[in-house]
């Protein structure tokens, strides 16, 4: 029983990173109808921007921040570079132009850091809390705390500002938006900028947990995607909900001796979406441009 | 046309010329407007304009290039050729959200609300482009929850849960939150049924008589040209006719090409 609920523990804190990273995904999906494949990368540009800044000497707070804002920085860069010129484009296209800009997030990466393994020192100190037999380490509240803490805001944010509603509203019909006054590249701007942010606070919350290092993006953006998906992809619910059964259901796995297949969850569950939702992800978006 | 002095009474009752001479402040003024879609030609060599406090109608068949005009005059489509100007202002420089900050507001071919935003979020996203304080837009909300009573009762519901009437006062009432000096409505009867095109044509007058200054583009030629001051038939992508409103709906050759009488 304590096990079990050591496993659940652990698999929420995982589950809220990829939580957090599927925010990041249905936010720039919900604006724009792009799938942003380096959305796990924007993460880790967060976690090693704040490595960097801790190296230089400054203190872990000031490394927490620039490190998310880092993010956000990033995220506006990638829509200004490669998602704005590219217009019109159509989903593949873009999703293409993601994928590329993710290589080209690690390959900067790699030239400036190299391709070593960092971590971040834990925001609260590593002394274990014991609560019913289980162990929970601080930075794990840290990283449930801030997911709620984004929930919420989000939340707030599109259900009660008006540029969270003209967001929505880019999103419903970019071209009806627009006869409102709404500037709808603006809005798009923002999204991936907030995408960025999202995931570089993810990025900042598990780097005294897990390694941080060039080519991590790829299977936590992968996770993060999937969750995403498992959450209906445009729902900020949805994502965090989706992260956590990911996550939970991993942790499980590894816990009662199947670890080796751990990461084959999310590949199966893609597998079990993609044949039951046959149209696709894109295909949904074709209905709603009508 | 002989029918021209009688039509002056009907439509104007008031110190109205006898020639086609149009009063009032230059709203708009479109010149030579060419509009191509890839290599389609949708409108060529279109010229305009609408005066203050006037109903201005456009008809034309399905095809005619009736809401490539209004999407261009938008900022929607970027024309080839030819200029707009709008109180005396050359838009080619305006983006689309500043034209609407300018106060042209459109109310597009098919309603277009945002169908899972709630009415009065609808309603609130028409103001989008002003400044006014909040309390300044709640009380202009009302006005337009006087003028569309039904709107008020289901404030509350997802837009996408009205009917086809109702969604299209709900867009005609979002534009006007935007305080529009000129309005720009694309087939505001389409596919409804008769009675309720007949309603929406009421709204329409009312909003004339309050002054305000409308062109409106229909397939629905007879009820458009009845109502409005003045009248453009366009017939694939070029205007061929333009005159009183309701000259225009008593002229035989219009009658028979676009009212089917
Ligand atoms: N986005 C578009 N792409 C290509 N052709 C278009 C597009 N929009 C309109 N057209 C063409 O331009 C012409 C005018 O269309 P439109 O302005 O919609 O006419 P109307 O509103 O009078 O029915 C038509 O021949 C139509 O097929
Ligand atoms: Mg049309």
């Amino acid at each position: 029983m304590t096990e079990l609920l050591q496993y659940v523990i652990t698999g929420v804190t995982v589950g809220s990173i990829y939580g957090l990273i599927a925010l990041g995904f249905v936010l720039v999906y919900n604006s724009s109808h792009v799938i942003n494949f380096a959305q796990g990368d924007l993460q880790m540009v967060g976690g090693m921007i704040a490595v960097a800044v801790l190296t230089a000497g400054l203190p872990l707070p000031v490394a927490v921040v620039v490190g998310t804002l880092g993010g956000a920085v990033a995220g506006f860069l990638l829509y200004k570079a490669a998602i704005e010129p590219a217009g019109d484009a159509g989903p593949l296209p873009l999703v293409v132009i993601t994928l590329g800009a993710a290589l080209v997030l690690r390959g900067v990466v790699e030239l400036i850091w190299g391709r070593g393994y960092y971590s971040l020192p834990a925001f609260s100190g590593d002394e274990a809390i014991q609560f019913l037999g289980v162990t929970i380490v601080p930075q794990s509240l840290w990283v449930l705390g801030l997911t709620a803490a984004v929930v919420v805001v989000l939340t707030y944010f599109f259900n009660s500002t008006k540029t969270g509603k003209a967001i929505l509203a880019t999103s419903i019909d970019p071209d009806a938006a627009t006869l409102m006054g709404i500037n709808t590249r603006r809005m798009k701007l923002l999204c991936f900028g907030l995408g960025g942010f999202l995931g570089a606070v993810a990025g900042v919350a598990i780097a005294p947990i897990a390694f941080t290092y060039s080519m991590v993006g790829l299977m936590l953006g992968l996770k993060g995607f999937v969750a995403a998906v498992l959450g209906g992809l445009g729902n900020f619910k949805g994502a965090v909900i989706g992260g956590l059964i990911l996550g939970v259901t991993e942790t499980m796995m590894s816990g009662y001796g199947a670890s080796d297949y751990k990461d084959a969850i999310a590949f199966l569950l893609i597998l079990v979406i993609l044949i039951f939702m046959p149209r696709g992800l894109l295909g949904a978006s074709g209905v709603e441009r009508v | 046309m002989s029918a021209d002095t009688g039509v002056l009474e009907r439509t104007r009752a008031v110190g109205a010329p006898a020639a086609i001479r149009r009063e009032g402040e230059l709203i708009l003024k479109v010149d030579g407007l060419s509009v191509h879609h890839g290599s389609v030609c949708a409108l060529d060599g279109v010229s305009l304009e609408v005066r203050k406090g006037e109903l201005v109608a456009l008809v034309g068949s399905n095809g005619a290039g009736k809401s490539t005009l209004l999407r261009t005059l938008s900022g929607l489509h970027t024309p080839r050729a030819g200029t707009i100007h709008y109180l005396h202002q050359d838009v080619a420089t305006l983006k689309p959200a500043q034209r609407v900050e300018v106060g042209m507001a459109h109310v597009p071919e098919g309603r277009r609300v945002f169908a899972p935003l709630t009415v009065e979020d609808n309603l609130m996203l028409g103001a989008f482009s002003r400044r006014d304080r909040r309390d300044v837009l709640l009380g202009d909300l009302e006005e337009i929850y006087g003028l569309f009573p039904i709107l008020r009762e289901k404030r509350t519901l997802a837009a996408g849960t009205l009917s086809g009437g109702q969604q299209q006062m709900l867009a005609i009432g979002r534009a006007l939150m935007g305080k529009p000096r000129l309005l720009l409505l694309d087939e505001p009867s389409m596919g409804l049924a008769p009675l309720l095109i007949a309603e929406v044509f009421n709204v329409v007058r009312r909003l004339q008589q309050q002054g305000m200054t409308i062109l409106i583009v229909e397939q629905n030629a007879t009820a458009a040209l009845e109502l409005a001051d003045f009248g453009y038939v366009l017939e694939a992508g070029r205007v061929t006719k333009a005159g009183k409103g309701f000259a225009l709906s008593n002229d035989e050759e219009v009658k028979k090409a676009y009212l089917g009488i």
